[in-house]
């Protein structure tokens, strides 16, 4: 149901409520007045007939009647009633009087008494329990709104006066000593302020009913046409002044609504990719400490490792630079032996010269054997032979110059190997120097990459740390995310319960 | 051990006159040869004592045994270009017959070889190297086989001749 409708029904609801309410009071009001007023009526009927009782009791005192006449008249009426004495009975002309009002206000008119000389006087049970509440108390009037009846009931009770008496009284007064009242009929022995009936005037309330429900029905066509009007103000007034801004701000909701649904699908899209990277980051962390361990093992390895080189490199120093001085001793050696194989050439050379000279001397020899002819025969002979000999000499000594060559040559191989060799293990000091700093710079290193990798570890740890939290945060983030779509869902729902009541489609 | 052969100068079998003793001397890369008669002595270099205004080929003079010899170098007299002495260098104190004069001349020469025994059946006569040559050739007795190799036998008279050799002699003599 829109909410114009709502509005429109409530507002002619409460017309109709406040209407139904102001007729009712309306009509209780208007019901008492009649009843207050048919009330005070009555009353002023019934004092006015006291009054009249009084007065007429009082013309009966003042002796203002004609008793003889009316008497007289008594005897030749079959009833009293007839009488122009049964008139100036002051209670009959009490009752009279209230006959006539009764009879103008439509009240009915009852005098209800016990043992009444008139019969149809008899009282009914409720007016015997009103007579009873007179008798017993001083009670003044009686006032009854009969709902079953829908009647009022009004009574004064009947209290003698003394006046009364002339004909209720002591029958010792008789006026006729017989006991009996002048008009013939028995004192009862009643006594002044005794009460012996009651004007009973009851009135219907359906007057009163009628008049209340005219003034309903004018005010119900009242109410209904003031009703309508305001129903078609309020049509028109709901429409313009609450259901448009309603519409919009139902629009302007609704929007809102879909945006934040939106952007909380992002926002969980965003979450849950945070987490994502957030284990993916935990998995890459484990790995990066997985691999900051397996570094951590090598490098502890590759300390040992150069402590060990460092320690072979020590010891192939020391090595070397022993081969270094034996290779000073050999060169030592070969420079001997080269010494040595100098002075043999030396003396080879000698040898040769000598062998050269007696080559010489051998051809010299030779020469003056053949210019002597033939007695120098035996003696070039000779000659040739010491030349012979000379250049087998000379032969050996080439040899041994050859030999002493080729071994200075291999000697001075040896040197030159020597040399080499020495400079290499020169060389290889050095290197071992070298070797030892670049070990040493190495060992450095190493201790440089552990204190590394000890803050790496505990940068991972850091990181680590950071992950999770951020891990718990995407998590939360999710969460609220979640919570969010629900309260958006829940959004959208009161949306479309107002857009029902805004009436707009969707 | 070369077995001692007692060599005796052969006689009839050539009627080579060139036939007989030689003494052999390496000059440069050729082996040359001169008659052992014409030899006086042997011996190794010693030091020349230069003279001046003589020809380029007559190094100097030497003492040898308190005579003064001149001293001619082989090389240069033949052209060749001049070498370094050596420990093998050696000055053949040779006899030149310079017409009726006998001079003592001594030649440097690379290296002395040996005495040989030339047989005539040995010795080739110089071969004809045209016109040009016909001064050189001369000083060639002819040329010898041996072992193989060519020497040449020199005509130490012809090679040493001429008057310069005379005014050495006068030099000498001096």
């Amino acid at each position: 149901m829109k909410i114009g409708t709502k509005i429109l029904l409530a507002a002619i609801a409460a017309i109709g409520i406040s209407t139904a309410a102001g007729i009712a009071v309306q009509r209780s009001v208007i019901r008492n007045q009649g009843i207050q007023q048919t009330r005070a009526t009555m009353r002023a009927a019934l004092i006015e007939a006291e009054n009249v009782r009084e007065s007429v009791a009082g013309l009966s005192t003042a002796g203002a009647l004609d008793y003889p006449r009316m008497l007289a008249e008594r005897k030749n009426a079959a009833t009293l009633q007839e009488t122009a004495l049964y008139k100036t009975v002051p209670v009959v002309s009490a009752w009279k009087a209230i006959e006539k009002v009764a009879a103008s206000e439509g009240y009915e008119f009852r005098i209800p008494k016990f043992q009444p000389r008139n019969a149809k006087n008899t009282p009914t049970a409720e007016e015997a329990a009103i007579l009873k509440q007179f008798e017993s108390g001083n009670l003044a009037e009686y006032f009854e709104v009969n709902e079953a009846r829908n009647q009022i009931v009004y009574a004064r009770p009947i209290r003698l006066t003394t006046d009364c008496l002339a004909c209720h009284g002591d029958p010792a007064t008789s006026p006729t000593h017989d006991g009996r009242d002048m008009a013939g009929l028995p004192m009862e022995n009643w006594r002044a302020g005794e009460v012996h009936g009651a004007f009973v005037l009851k009135a219907s309330l359906d007057r009163v009913d009628k008049v209340a429900q005219a003034g309903m029905k004018s005010t119900l066509l009242y109410t209904v046409l003031l009703a309508l009007v305001l129903g078609v103000i309020f049509f028109f007034g709901t429409g313009r002044l609450i259901v448009k801004p309603l519409k919009g701000a139902v629009e302007s909701i609704r929007v809102a609504s879909q945006e934040t649904a939106a952007a909380s699908g992002q926002i969980a899209a965003a979450s849950a990719s945070l987490a994502s990277s957030a284990s993916e980051q935990a998995a890459s962390i484990e790995e990066t400490s997985a691999a900051v361990e397996q570094m951590r093992g090598s490098t502890n390895a590759t300390v040992d490792h150069a402590r060990k080189a460092s320690e072979l490199a020590q010891v192939s120093r020391t090595t070397a630079e022993q081969g270094s001085g034996d290779m000073t001793d050999l060169a030592t050696a070969m420079t001997g032996i080269q010494d040595a194989a100098r002075d043999v050439s030396r003396i080879i050379k000698t040898i040769d010269e000598i062998a050269f000279q007696t080559n010489l001397l051998a051809l010299n020899a030779a020469v003056e054997a053949a210019r002597a002819g033939e007695a120098g025969a035996g003696f070039a002979v000779v000659a040739d032979e010491v030349r012979r000999l000379s250049r087998r000499c000379a032969e050996s000594a080439s040899e041994t110059t050859d030999l002493i060559g080729a071994a200075l040559e291999r000697t001075g191989d040896g040197a030159r190997l020597a040399g080499k060799v020495t400079s290499r293990l020169a060389e290889i000091v050095n290197l071992n120097r070298s070797v030892s700093e670049a070990v040493a710079q190495i060992a450095a290193a190493a201790e440089e990459q552990r204190k590394g990798i000890s803050q790496v570890n505990a940068s991972v740890t850091g990181i680590s740390g950071v992950t999770q939290t951020l891990s718990a945060n995407a998590e939360e983030s999710a969460a609220s995310a979640q919570q969010l779509n629900e309260q958006t869902q829940s959004l959208d729902e009161s949306v479309k319960t107002l857009n029902l009541l805004v009436g707009t489609a969707g | 051990m070369q077995s001692t052969v007692m060599e005796k100068p052969e006689a009839g079998i050539s009627a080579d006159h060139r036939a007989g003793k030689y003494l052999t001397f390496i000059l440069g890369r050729e082996e040359f040869a001169i008659r052992v008669l014409k030899v006086r002595e042997i011996m190794g270099i010693q030091d020349v004592t230069g003279v001046p205004r003589t020809p380029a080929y007559v190094k100097g003079v030497i003492n040898l045994r308190g005579r003064v010899i001149p001293v001619v170098d082989l090389r240069l007299k033949f052209g060749l270009p001049e070498a370094e002495y050596t420990q093998r260098t050696c000055i053949i104190v040779v006899q030149v017959q310079a017409g009726t004069v006998s001079l003592h001349t001594g030649i440097v020469v690379d290296e002395v070889s040996e005495v040989l025994n030339l047989a005539g059946g040995d010795i080739e006569d110089t071969p004809d190297f045209g016109q040009g040559a016909a001064g050189g050739t001369a000083c060639l007795l002819g040329m010898a086989k041996v072992k193989g190799k060519v020497k040449i036998l020199l005509d130490i008279d012809q090679v040493l001749g001429g008057q310069e050799l005379r005014g050495l002699d006068a030099l000498a003599q001096a």
